[in-house]
């Protein structure tokens, strides 16, 4: 017996209660995918909105700052008062721009980086939606920002904005093949498309102490798909479509009010959910030591890496888009090959 | 440390002939045995007259378009036929050697009549100053041929003589006004400019004005 | 109909023009853009990103500095000069003063030019703190702003406890400096650059040895020996071609011919020499503080009969001068014209950045929108300078 069944039986034991016919089973899936999906939106924009409060904070401590820290303990609620002022602002509509495509723009970035949270693996039992092919649908997923980064670009009517959407687009696409052909030698050595099954296949230890993850056998892979998570992001030394210095925060210039915050809150809930997705190809997701539970260990492997991430943000200089896109193109993209030929290696060899 | 009294050392066997009475080198190793140098007022600080080293020169090549000559606190002067100026200043940048124009101005004299052109010259090679000015008539046409095929930095420095002076350069690329709006009228520079005049910087239907500009914009 | 059209198309969507794949557009880099350093407004012609022409457009922050030097005494426009570099106020102060103090013959006592020395290179360091956090940020490197305005802060400080002002100095006058030291200030600069020496370390960890930096840097704006001297740019902007030249060493004022230091210069002439040349030259500037401090006399620290109010009433001989120092950011020089008044018969300021700035399409036509910025940055202009 499923879950849905299980809920439908349930439902309607409740409805006969009050003497109501019987719902249809197509009710009760209504019923759990909508009280799902608005359970993984909140989660999702949450884990956003309090990792800009991280963020800064982390930024602080790396200037030599303070950060937030007057709203709630330690300036935790501070994303909330934020999002209040975002909400409450006025919505601009440049008066030439295209505004259905302007409109829109943000909700097409942010949904692709809250769908893709479905099939991610937060410990042995949380998972949205154990998909059998879940590593296909969150590359899929993943790969849709650019068109609202296009959208935001040419609806806003901005010379500046232009050029951060076309920056932007090109460099999610021209990273889009390193990142997927290290996901592919993942699934080659995992033998499935489910990410569960992917995590599963990281339990374990070599010799007693080393961890099976793939982080060792695939470094290469690993580097690139890290890699390519800075640059689908959008945070700094990738931030090309952004670039707060040369084009005005690019394609988000003429958004104002929770439009704008939409495309913040993609790109927090985005680091996220990247750094995750390489903890569970790479790091071994939630496996770990029993002494604390998995959902523990998958967060904080996840932090770890997100730290990482916030401390190149805040080191490093910006690329120019053609260093970047050709390392993209030069560099990566034959690393990837010849980590994928590794991986194959090591499936022939019967080491996997 | 050690570079650089090396470096001194080597800077104090090499004589300098050129170099003007009133700018001195310095090094480590000098100071330390020169005990001049401990005094005060510096050498430096006593307010020579002008040397001659390159005015003579000047004069021998040129004649009568060299008018005259003089001292800016030091820093010899010659005063030049406005229409001469392009043949001395390029004289005095090729064959002499100043290659740094420093600036280019004006100063208008509306009792005399005259509009003072400015040339500010500097010698990286022997630590000169050279000052070359010409009169302009200030009520006439007020033009000077542009040194901006000697030196391309002058560009600019002529647009602002252009702009707040109404001088025109001849052979200047692109001469039009560098800080007002292009619409503005008058020079504020001289000294007659009324200052209650008020800037309108469009017409009637809203279009900018443009008074007078002589250069061909470059857009 | 067709003329609406045109001036719509104009003013509010792409401007194309040309035939088969070269398509131009036209772009307006400010006056109000992050990294234009004020009001400076830059006309981008493009293709692609690739930038085709670029013209600077100024006058956005004009206030006629000339002429309102001939409003009033000679003193009164003392003030005024801290507003043309503002990130150096203490340079356009001692610019005007050496100017006046040929002008007039004024002789200026031995402490007051240390004082000057010391305060000035103080300013030259707050002026490259900036330069370094305000180039980092151009780069995108958030860090070293905070770093290099934390370390700034410390500089101003001193600055403040001297004069009284941290910004807009107003600290020199004809003959000398209007305040002596207070008690304890000398220990104090010696151990706050001792603190600001090891800070230097890091900055230069995080900058100088940072491979996207170089990458970004070398090869960009390149401007050779020849070009920058026929621009007329000075300072660091020409050092950084190889021509070693500083007003400090080749037409010494004050007491610099006493001061023990080195003029950095790099070969490469491309934006990261520029950057090189600023960063090693803070080391220099605290090598002169310590060496100033070490001999810093006692004594008078203005010219008899400068000091007070009889300052207002100054009238030069009828004489004209030029008198020039070396900022942090080249050569600037005043051109006095006396007619023997108590007020200026004409003020010229030959400002460094006005020069160093024309430069500009040299460096940029030819490379992209983001190399643009970054050759902006490395001039290291400052529009009150430039506008004046």
């Amino acid at each position: 017996m499923t879950f849905i069944d299980q809920l439908h039986s349930f439902l309607g034991d409740v409805a006969a209660q009050f003497g109501l016919p019987e719902m249809p089973l197509i009710v009760t899936k209504l019923v759990w995918w909508l009280v799902a999906s608005v359970l993984l939106f909140t989660v999702a924009l949450t884990i956003g909105g309090l990792f800009t409060w991280v963020f800064r904070r982390l930024f602080a401590f790396f200037g030599l700052r303070k950060g937030p820290n007057r709203v709630g303990p330690e300036g935790m609620l501070q994303f909330l008062a934020d999002g209040i002022k975002l909400l409450t602002k006025e919505d601009l509509l440049p008066s030439k721009a295209d505004k259905w495509t302007y409109r829109l723009a943000p909700y097409v970035v942010v949904v692709p980086f809250v769908l893709a949270w479905a099939p991610l693996p937060w410990s042995d039992v949380i998972i949205f939606s154990n998909l059998a092919y879940g590593v296909v649908f969150i590359l899929a997923v993943s790969a849709l920002p650019p068109l609202g980064e296009l959208m935001a670009a040419w609806g806003s009517n901005n010379k500046y904005s232009m050029y951060g959407g076309i920056r932007a687009a090109a460099l999610d696409f021209s990273y889009e093949i390193p990142l997927v052909i290290s996901a592919a030698s993942i699934v080659l050595l995992v033998g499935g498309l489910d990410t569960q099954g992917a995590v599963m296949a990281q339990q374990g230890y070599w010799f007693g102490f080393i961890p099976k993850w793939f982080v060792f056998p695939q470094i290469i892979g690993a580097f690139i798909f890290f890699v390519s998570l800075l640059a689908k992001t959008g945070i700094i030394p990738t931030d090309l479509g952004e670039s707060e210095s040369e084009l005005i925060s690019g394609l988000t210039t003429e958004y104002s009010g929770m439009r704008f915050g939409f495309f913040f809150v993609a790109m927090f809930s985005g680091i996220f959910f990247l750094s995750a997705l390489t903890v569970t190809f790479f790091f071994g997701g939630w496996t770990g030591p029993g002494f604390l539970p998995p959902l523990v260990w998958f967060l904080l492997k996840t932090f770890g890496l997100v730290f990482l991430v916030f401390w190149i943000w805040v080191t490093l200089p910006r690329f120019r888009v053609d260093q970047f896109l050709n390392y993209a193109w030069k560099t990566l993209f034959p690393l990837s090959i010849l980590n994928l030929v590794i991986a194959v290696a090591l499936k022939v060899w019967g080491v996997y | 440390m050690g570079d650089l009294e090396e470096k001194s050392a080597a800077e104090k066997d090499v004589e300098e002939p050129g170099r003007a009475p009133g700018a001195i080198w310095t090094s480590t190793a000098k100071e330390k045995e020169d005990p001049k140098a401990k005094e005060w007022p510096f050498p430096a600080m006593h307010y020579m007259p002008a040397y001659t080293d390159d005015v003579d020169p000047l004069k021998e090549a040129f004649g009568n378009d060299i008018v005259s000559d003089g001292d800016l606190s030091g820093k010899p002067v010659v005063y030049i036929h406005p229409d001469r100026a392009l043949d001395v200043l390029s004289h005095a940048k090729k064959t002499l050697g100043f290659e740094h124009l420093s600036f280019v101005s004006c100063c208008d004299y509306p009792k005399e009549g005259i509009l003072e052109m400015h040339w500010q010259l500097y010698s990286y090679s022997t630590g000169r100053h050279l000052v070359v000015k010409a009169h302009l008539d200030r009520d006439g046409a007020k033009r000077v041929a542009s040194v901006t095929p000697l030196w391309t930095g002058a560009n600019w420095h002529e647009r602002e003589a252009w702009d707040l002076f109404g001088v025109r350069f001849d052979g200047h690329p692109d001469l039009k006004r560098i800080f007002l709006p292009d619409g503005w009228r008058g020079h504020p520079l001289l000294k007659d400019y009324d200052e209650t005049e008020q800037f309108i910087g469009m017409d009637e239907r809203g279009e900018d004005v443009v008074y007078d500009t002589p250069g061909p914009g470059r857009w | 109909m067709q003329e609406q059209v045109k001036v719509a198309a104009r003013g509010t969507t792409w401007t194309l023009e040309g035939e088969g794949r070269e398509r131009f557009m036209d772009l307006n880099m400010g006056p109000q853009h992050p990294s234009t350093h004020g009001v400076l407004r830059l006309k981008l012609h493009l293709n692609g990103e690739v930038v085709e022409r670029c013209e600077p457009v100024l006058g956005y922050l004009h206030r006629a500095k000339e002429k309102i030097a001939e409003k009033g005494q000679w003193i009164k426009f003392m003030p005024i000069t801290d507003r043309m570099d503002y990130i150096a106020g203490i340079y356009n102060n001692w610019g005007y003063a050496r100017a006046m103090e040929e002008l007039h013959e004024i002789e200026v006592p031995e402490r007051a030019e240390y004082l000057r020395v010391v305060s000035g290179e103080l300013q030259r360091l707050a002026s490259h703190y900036l330069f370094l956090g305000t180039f980092g940020l151009d780069l995108g490197m958030i860090t070293p702003f905070f770093y290099s305005f934390g370390d700034r802060e410390k500089v101003l400080g001193l600055i403040e406890e001297l004069t009284g002002a941290r910004l807009t100095i107003t600290y020199f006058r004809f003959g000398g400096v209007k305040w002596d030291a207070p008690e304890g200030w000398f220990d104090r600069v010696e151990s706050t650059v001792d603190e600001l020496e090891a800070h230097h370390k890091e900055m230069w960890d995080l900058l100088v040895e940072n491979d996207i930096l170089n990458m970004r840097l070398r090869g960009v704006g390149v401007m050779t020996e020849e070009e920058a001297v026929s621009l007329g740019c000075t300072g660091p902007v020409l050092r950084a071609t190889g021509k070693e030249y500083d007003i400090r060493k080749d037409d010494p004022y004050g007491v610099y011919p006493r001061m023990r230091f080195d003029v950095p210069t790099e070969t490469t002439g491309d934006c990261y020499g520029r950057f090189m040349v600023r960063i090693r030259e803070m080391k220099e500037s605290f090598k002169i503080i310590r060496q100033a401090l070490r001999e810093m006399p006692d004594g008078p620290i203005i010219a008899k009969g400068f000091d007070g109010s009889k300052i207002i009433r100054t009238k030069p001989p009828n004489k004209e001068s030029y008198g020039r120092v070396e900022t942090p950011k080249g050569e600037l020089g005043f051109w006095l014209v006396s007619d023997n008044s108590m007020k200026p018969y004409r003020v010229k300021a030959r400002g460094h950045s006005f020069s160093n700035l024309h430069c500009l399409p040299l460096l940029v036509e030819g490379s992209t929108i983001a190399d643009t910025v970054v050759s902006l940055a490395s001039l290291d202009i400052v529009l009150g300078d430039i506008d004046r």
